[in-house]
């Protein structure tokens, strides 16, 4: 039976109510469509059929009874970007400024090319990449033999570089699953020998007493009683955005040009090549495009002419905790809940910590057919906050719930390579959960691609003399001894003005960020790089503060500041 | 008729005003200072007047002004409007009269504080 | 590092800070020094441009501005040394403090006594678990008037507001005023949050509707606010599906409540009142590290600024005679007994030996009509008020004297 008649075949089976046709090209990537009679159903249905032997990918043209399911519309962006024409060259274009995206233009930076890295949002990190639990994860959790699991274990590995090369927040606190009740010892197991099988480095099953010497947190304050545990030392904690702001930072101190509010809405190719790409800021010729856009990866595939994979937003709900309430360990300490890891492609996240300290509970996950929605609801909500494992905290000690989006493919699996179809186009698609940990390993491979595909059609790359990988260390007052801020003050007074409260930031740090090599132009942006109204008043006192200083040093107007992204101003006018 | 929240004290009376052939009769105060308040309510509402005035030069670009007295209700709008016309020059100083006898009320607005000159 | 010495230092200097610092000096402490994070004395008052304000204490209608000028003036003129545009980094339970500002760096300040006067702050989105999206738009009351008052800026055209307190109140009004339309306040309790003069004057007067009982379930918006939706809540706080409503704003101003900012306290050592959110003082507002003193909202959120005033009067009363010796640190404390009506008294403790006479403040739990705040000690009456209304809202006051052997019993009950 041919491959698409197999896929039918499953579907009719599982879902006798639906008529879904299915079509295979020659790399066995099957499109399906037809009605589905929900959203949720037309993800089963796209998941269902990607694990039928044989099937690469899977591309969805379902549709959904009585749902619209919203689509991006690129027709202002094509019109404005030809309007304005030819506005520069490059030898590659990376488009996203994720994690992935910012990972892959820094370790290009180190070649000879000229480089544009361009983004959608008004920052870097915007995206996917702001709102998650912020794991770099040991592979004890994530299935062998995909590239998932070895771009997982190899970025794992390549972080501690990347943290001293580059100074962000990176704190290897290794993972301690445990249980409370011998009987589930065969999912510790399972953890364990999926470590073992990734070539996780260090993984090591513990005994009860073995497990409360490591953390006595455990039973002093989550009040368990631990039976064995599995102890993976490599699990370690970033912010997210602060390693994306970091990339971006060096690559565009190494050269590569930076450009943000600037979507991109067409590709341009020709004879099955790509020749630029059209964005709203104008046209830039490219023969290399590297597809880092997150949850837009498929769309902009298919824009370059090879449609081979289809995303869906897998979203996921985050609670913070005040840093009064600390974590009960040092180490990731989780229960094991087997109940949870049954027939769900991802089952969240639980009770986690952040690497400033506070307790973060989750994300959920919850399939949406929005590719911007990343509102919070009463049932994500409710289910992040029973994956609480700490007795100490209550949802009174919370200060802050947001939502963010995994990108998944129907494969589960993260889609990197040349296009068969166009060439030039690198995908660097559907990286979401572990994605934070993998990039350094998505920016290697990646770059290998490129180097390879440039070697094979004579272009010789050489690296740069120049090529600098320190992005210095950024001041940090609130983790300075008080005689380390005396001199820090002396040197520069603006250190001496402390402008967000909860977290002690001071105006020199504001500073800092705004002339960077990434200028950050909304208080989020200031937010996620100094951490100014991340602390429990939410930037009730400071907020003002943070936009006097923007709108001051970017020489924009008061009501000019945004919050967050485009057209979010703080501000709507001046008083009557 | 028409009615009020008593706001003389706590306990918050519903009274109502009704006119009859020229006499006012009020009724649901539980007390003389109600009987006041609803009569003038009824016939002349005053209330204080409170907003903010541009400053150019200062410390702050608005200073906060009080009315000394209350002013007729239905004219509290018409006096924000030549409020919100004028502009003053730091330094203020509290107390200082920004605007005498506004609209011939009778009343004047004050600045609320001292706002220094940048 | 700047090495400094005080008699007292006094940390914020809003109305609580301004009338400990003075007080301080009436008393005739020597060097008090002032510490205020902003650039100007007066905290929260200078966006209270409202009247309303020291009717207890000056027997006029005043606004906030002006009641925080009076103080401003006269801590000009009493000779108290003040430094604004700094930050208390650290308090420890010695009594020193670490600080910093731009011109004099970072200083290392030793006090004979410390009086927190940091005030409040809002509760956030983040606090209540305010749904949907987070877009611009969504604000606390207060930042919307700092914005408005005191920057001249409006954050909206057109707003909800969640929360009946009087500063929700206060915004609907000053709001209207600045041409924003205020489509309506939500109050999730079935009564208001702020007084009666205030629903009359803020809302009735300008027509604007108040939802008791009702909450926003869902705010709208990417990444500017564009609606929220509204709706009912039953019996047990939870969302009636049916009531919901859609409502288009794109300003949200929460109203949701305040918490004594006590992160200095807790550093220091302080043990805080989990009713008050405050450090748990005694009749001269000492906290339980020796020397430590706290006034005004600090200490328990005050309904009106007098009584943040006379607070931190007290506690500077305290302070004074601590530095004298006057004040044992380690005097054996007893606690104030509640009963009735009560939920909570402030200060919480007495010395044993405590003699004269202090004012006591209290919240009650319900609202009530004609009742009598009666304080006991050993059987004896040493305290008694009498109110037509009680509600928590209201903050009620009580001055007492006669206390034997640290026995203090408060009540609130119906009359007869």
């Amino acid at each position: 039976m041919e491959l698409n008649e197999r896929v039918e075949q499953v579907l009719k089976e599982a879902f006798p109510h639906l008529d879904i046709r299915a079509e295979a090209d020659f790399r066995s990537i099957v499109t399906l469509s037809g009605e589905c009679t929900s959203w949720q159903e037309l993800i089963d249905v796209g998941h269902l059929a990607a694990k039928v032997d044989g099937v690469r990918n899977i591309v969805s043209r379902m549709t959904v009874k009585g749902l619209e399911i919203p689509k991006k519309d690129y027709s202002e962006t094509v019109r404005k970007g030809r309007e304005i024409g030819v506005i520069d060259e490059a030898d590659v274009v990376v488009v996203g400024l994720g994690i992935t995206g910012c990972g892959i233009a820094r370790e290009l930076a180190k070649y000879d090319l000229k480089i544009i890295a361009i983004d959608m949002r008004d920052d870097v990190g915007a995206g996917a990449t702001k709102a998650n639990n912020g794991g770099v994860h040991m592979a004890g959790m994530v299935k062998p033999g995909t590239l998932k699991a070895k771009m997982s274990v190899r970025g794992n590995y390549l972080y501690d570089q990347w943290a001293k090369d580059l100074n962000f927040e990176f704190v290897r606190l290794g993972h301690l699953h445990y249980i409370t009740d011998i009987n589930d010892i065969d999912g510790l197991v399972e953890i364990f020998t999926t470590a073992v099988k990734n070539h996780d480095r260090g993984p090591q099953m513990l005994d009860g007493p073995q497990t409360l010497a490591m953390a006595p947190g455990i039973k002093e304050v989550m009040q368990d009683d631990p039976v064995a545990s599995c102890w993976t030392p490599t699990q370690a904690k970033v912010h997210p955005y602060q390693v994306c702001v970091a990339l971006a930072e060096n690559a565009a101190d190494n050269g590569v040009r930076i450009m943000l509010n600037c979507e991109l809405g067409d590709v341009l190719t020709e004879d099955g090549q790509i020749t630029g790409i059209v964005t709203e800021k104008g046209i830039i010729r490219t023969k290399y495009l590297i597809n880092a856009a997150g949850l837009y990866a498929d769309e902009i595939s298919e824009m370059a002419g090879d449609a081979c994979y289809t995303l869906h937003n897998r979203k996921g709900t985050i609670a913070i905790y005040d840093k009064d309430k600390p974590p009960a360990t040092k180490q990731l300490a989780m229960r094991y809940r087997p109940n949870l890891k049954k027939n769900v492609e991802s089952k969240g996240g639980g009770t986690d910590q952040t690497p400033s300290g506070n307790i973060l509970m989750g994300p959920s996950a919850t399939e949406v057919p929005d590719k911007e929605d990343i509102d919070t609801t009463q049932e994500d909500l409710e289910y992040t906050l029973n994956r609480n494992d700490n007795p100490a905290i209550t949802p009174a000690d919370i200060i802050r719930i947001y939502a963010g989006a995994r990108p998944a493919d129907f494969k589960e699996d993260y889609v990197i390579g040349m296009s068969e179809l166009t060439h030039g186009l690198i995908n660097a698609g559907a990286i979401q959960s572990p994605g934070i940990g993998s990039a350094p390993g998505v920016a290697e491979m990646v770059e290998g691609i490129l180097l390879e595909d440039m070697k094979q059609n004579g272009r010789t790359v050489v690296r740069r003399p120049d090529w600098n990988p320190i992005r210095e260390k950024k001041v940090k007052f609130a983790e300075l001894s008080r005689e380390e801020q005396a001199a820090l003050i002396e040197k520069n007074p603006a250190y001496g003005r402390v402008i967000c409260r909860c977290e002690t930031i001071t105006e020199g740090e504001i500073l800092d960020a705004i002339h960077s090599s990434v200028v950050p132009t909304s208080i989020d942006a200031i937010k996620r790089r100094t951490r100014a109204g991340m602390g429990r008043c939410q930037g009730g006192f400071c907020q003002p503060r943070v936009l006097e200083i923007l709108a001051r040093e970017l020489g924009m107007d008061w009501v000019e500041v945004n919050l967050k992204g485009r057209n979010s101003t703080v501000l709507k006018e001046e008083n009557r | 008729m028409k009615e009020y929240t008593c706001i003389v004290c706590p306990r918050s009376c519903r009274i109502t005003v009704e006119e009859k052939d020229g006499e006012l009769v009020i009724t649901g105060n539980t007390c003389k200072r109600g009987y006041e308040f609803a009569k003038n309510e009824y016939t002349d509402p005053k209330r204080m007047l409170t907003t903010t005035v541009k400053v150019t030069g200062g410390v702050l670009p608005r200073i906060p002004v009080i009315s000394t007295q209350e002013v007729p209700k239905d004219r509290l709008e018409d006096c924000l409007k030549v409020l919100y016309g004028l502009e003053l020059k730091a330094p203020v100083q509290y107390g200082e009269i920004i605007c005498e006898n506004i609209l011939g009320t009778g009343v004047d607005i004050k600045a609320s504080r001292t706002l220094q000159a940048k | 590092m700047k090495e400094i010495r005080t008699d007292i230092t006094v940390v914020g200097g809003g109305p609580a800070g301004l009338a400990a610092a003075v007080e301080a000096k009436r008393q005739g402490a020597e060097k008090v020094l002032l510490i205020e994070r902003d650039f100007e004395l007066g905290g929260v008052l200078q966006q209270c441009i409202h009247d309303g304000f020291g009717l207890h204490r000056f027997k006029r209608r005043m606004s906030g501005a002006e009641y925080a000028q009076k103080f401003i003036d006269e801590c000009e003129a009493s000779g108290v040394e003040v430094f604004t545009d700094t930050m208390v980094l650290e308090i420890t339970k010695d009594r020193e403090l670490y600080a910093c500002n731009s011109t004099d760096g970072m200083m290392h300040i030793q006090s004979g006594a410390i009086i927190l006067a940091m005030g409040c702050r809002e509760r956030t989105a983040g606090q209540i678990l305010l749904l949907g999206a987070r877009p611009s738009g969504v604000m606390t009351a207060g930042s919307v008037q700092r914005y408005i008052n005191m920057e001249g800026y409006l954050p909206g055209t057109r707003a909800v507001i969640l929360g009946s307190g009087d500063i929700g109140l206060i915004m609907a009004r000053r709001m209207t005023l600045e041409g924003i339309q205020v489509e309506g306040v939500y109050e999730v309790m079935p009564n208001p949050g702020g007084l009666t003069r205030n629903i009359v004057q803020c809302l009735e007067d300008y027509n604007i509707p108040l939802h008791l009982s009702s909450t926003v379930s869902f705010v709208h918006g990417r990444d500017t606010l564009e609606g929220v939706t509204v709706a009912k809540l039953d019996e047990n706080r939870k969302v009636i599906k049916e009531t919901e409503r859609y409502v288009p704003c794109d300003l949200l101003v929460l109203a949701v409540g305040l918490i004594p900012e006590n992160e200095l306290s807790k550093g220091a050592g302080i043990e805080l009142d989990p009713k008050t959110r405050g450090p748990v003082v005694d009749q001269d507002f000492m906290t339980c590290v020796p020397g430590i003193f706290a006034a005004g909202n600090v200490a328990a959120v005050f309904d009106l600024v007098d009584y943040v005033s006379q607070s931190a009067e007290i506690a500077a009363r305290g302070a004074v005679k601590f530095i004298r010796g006057e004040k044992k640190a380690d005097a054996p404390l007893c606690d104030v007994k509640l009963d009735g009506n009560v939920n909570f008294v402030i200060p919480q403790k007495v010395e044993a030996s405590f003699e004269g006479t202090r004012e006591f403040f209290m919240r009650v739990k319900k609202p009530d009509a004609e009742t009598v705040l009666q304080c006991t000690t050993e059987g004896e009456p040493c305290g008694r008020a009498l109110y037509q209304r009680v509600a928590p809202p209201e903050m009620l006051a009580c001055e007492v004297s006669g206390v034997k052997n640290g026995d203090l019993t408060i009540s609130v009950a119906p009359r007869g």
